[in-house]
């Protein structure tokens, strides 16, 4: 139950990535570590790679962290994103909000039509 | 403009009085109170509320204003403008402004040159605000917010054949602590139908500094195929019922359910309209019929406006509005305006508005009822029927809750009469160059409407004496060893029956020499005489009477004090002054609870009938000749060791005492102190509808009314507050005769 969070400061991004649960368990510390980085970097890239749990609360943070460098012109981007995550993204209709690139294996996009919510960059597969 | 409009219309301006007195509430205490978000959002909803609704009815001059008002409020909101106490002052006179238009465009009356000096004025000082000055703000258009909706046909079928659902699900925030996951809700409906579409309201979602990580802020709007029916899919949500609000819109639904849909929805029409679109709920057979019955209801409103698409021009909106659609920012402020209409939507179903017109004939209704009552009960007592008693007692038993009832609608709680001095105090205290904190205790206390609108005007007096009189200057104030900043508290209690209000300054107090001399030197009392201190401070009270070296603007006239005894004496109050040097100064004002119906205390003397109210009975006692002794002169008893003095009331009205009745003592209780009344037989408790007693008794002193019994005889209510100056008075005759002093009170 519990979550690492490494932090990468790169030349001209920020790298966070994240180990373990993005869950309720843990949106405190998801919460305290994105919002310290948008703080500090302009442009932000997240490591999803290892998020081997993820729920409503988590997806949650991610939108409040997205709305948030929105609006200060930052930049925030997912990728790698594991199945726990797509299959939110996927049923919530939210892979268009986030407009990141989604790599998906065959089984997945087999697994998830990504036809919910409005879509504003479209995906591509592999 | 026809008779609906015109209701509507009363409805609008009391509203907006009410939110502009809620606006000068928030906007003098952000004065005193650093400033917070909630706050300003709710001076924002106030201005953007009164601008909607100005705009249903056409009063540009207010739209026009309120929307420059409301720009600058929105700057604020946005931080890029600070609430200093300059922005505060100018809001405020703004305010003033906005109500001044509010009433003249009701009233179809022009502006008047002045107020359009002041408008030209304000404007100067709001665009100040605007770094780059718009040139448009004045010519925009209202955008109206509230809907209204008439009768709706139930009948129209508006659904498809296609078995689509529309379900917008709002999850509390705290569904995550209650161990809900919206995800294993969402995917349970798939079990039984299919999700057409969903989309996830980001919007909902507070940013990232904002957000308390634990609650939930999750919304979506979902778009279901399933041919179960409501009761099946309400069940699929009855574990997060208490989690989830949940606005269901069934494929086989009238217009009526697509309007309540709306009203439901905490998005506005518009916004939600095109969700419904994008989503394919909506079919264009629907937005036609919805269009159809709109124009046919021709009323101003929203939907109207909102939905008056033509359909064939419907592809090219939805795909444009595809485009648009979930733009954070433009939904964020979106929903921030919506909820001004979707307050006054929940409140307006809970307060009825009636013309108060209504209420007294009820009221008085209820006073015919309870004599009527009266009258059975007598009559069924005559008889010895045990039946007839039986439900004569029952039937007075549900009158006297009928009649409680119908007097508690008419209580109103005398906090919004409190907060409008607020605004008085400040002003006084700008103009007299004192910085004074008004304090507001007791505000829920519930008193009867009609007295409520008649004590402004003595308490308005009273707080101006205290502000220019009692408070001393700043200077003066730090001099003495007191904190700069003047006290004045306002409290309200109840005590046996009446209201208590309290007016306490901590200022100078009373200087007893000067409005000693002051009174000789007008005449008002002979300086022969000896006075006590209370005497004293009551002298304040008289015509003509101001011990204020310079007159203000404010008081100091010699008009004031005296009016507010004289309203309050109308009310069948009494005004008790203490005064502390340099402590301060209380006043102390007193009002019966309710002036049409009372439970009073029905008694003999002789052979008439008299009432005091109930609640100021403490006890009854027999009275034997042998307590008080030989001495038959004597007006006072030994009560368990207490003096208690009292008032023979056959000698005092001067009825014929019978032969051998029995005496008794009515202990009564007013104003803190206990005073005994000599009577004749008890009758007890009775319920008393004060009837006035007409012009040529109108002078009468200690009777302030009559009530008819059921019996048909005439009941005379004793004034006690009154029946007690009366006596002090004859008292203070017989001191002067006499030169011994003995006082009741």
């Amino acid at each position: 139950m519990s979550l690492e969070v490494k932090i990468q400061n790169l030349s001209n991004h920020c790298r966070v990535s994240l180990i373990g649960k993005c869950t309720i368990y843990n949106v405190l510390k998801l919460r305290q570590s994105l919002l310290e980085v948008i703080n500090r970097n302009q442009n932000i890239l997240v490591d999803l790679e290892k998020v081997n749990d993820f729920d409503t609360a988590g997806v949650q943070i991610f939108i409040a962290a997205k709305n948030t460098t929105k609006q200060t012109q930052k930049k925030i981007k997912f990728i790698s994103h594991p199945t726990c995550v797509i299959a939110i993204l996927d049923l919530y209709g939210l892979v268009g909000f986030f407009g990141d690139k989604i790599v998906l294996t065959a089984e997945e996009r087999k697994e998830f039509p990504f036809r919910y919510g409005i879509k504003k960059q479209s995906m591509s597969g592999n | 403009m026809n008779a609906d409009l015109e209701e509507v219309k009363e409805l609008f301006i009391s509203e907006s009085s009410e939110i502009l007195q809620k606006m000068e509430s928030i906007l003098l205490f952000l004065e005193l109170n650093p400033v917070t978000d909630d706050k300003i959002h709710e001076l924002f909803r106030s201005i953007h509320t009164i601008k909607g609704s100005a705009g249903i009815f056409g009063y540009e001059e207010t739209v026009n204003f309120t929307h420059v008002v409301e720009s600058l409020l929105d700057k604020v909101r946005e931080k890029e403008i600070s609430l200093d106490k300059s922005l505060i002052s100018l809001l405020l006179d703004c305010r003033d402004h906005i109500s001044d238009l509010i009433e003249y465009a009701a009233n179809d009356r022009k502006l008047e040159e002045n107020m359009n000096l002041i408008q030209a004025d304000l404007l100067v000082k709001l665009n100040s605000f605007f770094s780059e000055p718009k040139k448009d703000m004045l010519d925009s258009l209202p955008e109206p917010i509230t809907e209204q909706e008439n009768i709706l046909p139930n009948s129209i079928r508006v659904g498809t054949d296609l078995k689509h659902w529309h379900i917008s699900l709002r999850f509390k925030p705290d569904t995550y602590r209650d161990g809900l996951e919206p995800f294993s809700v969402l995917k349970y409906l798939n079990r039984d139908g299919e999700i057409l579409n969903l989309i996830t309201l980001t919007s909902l979602i507070p940013d990232l500094n904002l957000i308390e990580p634990e609650s939930c802020y999750t919304g979506f709007e979902i778009e279901y195929k399933s041919d179960k029916d409501v009761s099946f899919i309400l069940q699929a949500f009855e574990f997060v019922e208490y989690d989830c609000a949940i606005n269901i819109l069934p494929p086989d639904r009238s217009l009526q359910d697509l309007l309540d849909f709306f009203k439901n929805s905490e998005f506005k029409t518009s916004k939600l309209l095109r969700i419904l679109l994008n989503m394919g709920t909506i079919s264009n057979e629907e937005l036609k019929l919805l269009n159809r019955w709109k124009r046919k209801q021709n009323v101003p409103s929203t939907i109207g406006a909102n939905i008056d698409i033509a359909p064939q021009e419907d592809q090219a909106i939805q795909s444009q509005l595809s485009k648009q659609e979930v733009n954070a920012e433009d939904e964020l402020k979106e929903e921030r305006i919506l909820k001004p209409a979707k307050d006054i939507g929940s409140r307006e179903s809970k307060i009825i508005r009636i013309d108060s017109g209504k209420l007294d004939h009820l009221i008085n209704l209820v006073g015919e009822l309870v004599i009527g009552g009266a009258n059975i009960n007598q009559l069924s007592q005559k008889r010895n029927d045990p039946e007839l008693s039986e439900s004569a007692y029952f039937m007075n038993h549900l009158i006297s809750e009928i009649r409680e009832t119908a007097l508690k609608i008419r209580m109103v709680q005398i906090g919004e009469t409190f907060n409008r001095f607020q605004r008085t105090v400040r002003e006084i205290g700008h103009e007299l160059g004192k910085e004074i904190q008004l304090t507001i205790s007791g505000g829920d206390t519930e008193l009867d409407k009609t007295v409520v609108e008649k004590i402004n005007d003595p308490l308005m007096h009273l707080i101006r004496n205290a502000i220019d009189h009692g408070i001393e200057s700043k200077e003066e104030r730090v001099a003495k060893g007191k904190p700069a900043i003047g006290q004045l508290l306002l409290n309200a209690f109840h005590e046996t029956g009446s209201i208590v209000i309290e007016v306490k300054d901590d200022g100078k107090g009373l200087n007893r020499d000067k409005i000693l001399s002051k009174a000789i030197e007008k005449g008002i009392v002979s300086p022969d005489k000896q006075y006590s201190d209370a005497e004293i401070y009551r002298m304040i009270f008289k015509a003509g009477f101001s011990t204020a070296d310079k007159i203000t603007n404010i008081s100091g006239r010699g008009v004031g004090l005296d009016v507010v005894e004289k309203n309050i004496d109308a009310l069948r109050g009494s005004v008790q002054v203490f005064t502390e040097k340099d402590n301060g100064t209380t006043f102390k004002v007193r009002f019966p609870l309710t002036l049409a119906i009372i439970d009073g205390f029905l008694f003999r003397v002789g052979h008439s009938f008299y009432v005091v109210p109930l609640d100021l009975v403490v006890e009854c006692l027999e009275y034997k000749e042998e307590i008080i002794g030989n001495n038959s002169g004597k007006n006072y008893i030994n009560l368990r060791g207490e003096v208690l003095p009292f008032l023979r009331l056959s000698e005092f009205f001067q009825t014929k005492e019978e032969e051998n009745s029995r005496k008794n003592i009515l202990v009564i209780q007013y104003a803190g102190k206990h005073v005994g009344l000599l009577i004749g037989a008890l009758h007890g408790e009775i319920q008393t509808v004060i009837k006035p007693l007409g012009k040529v008794f109108e002078k009468l002193k200690g009777i302030s009314g009559s009530t008819i019994l059921g019996s048909g005889e005439v009941g005379l209510i004793i004034d006690i507050p009154s029946l007690f100056k009366r006596v002090e008075e004859m008292e203070r005759a017989s001191v002067a005769s006499n030169g011994y002093n003995v006082k009741i009170v």
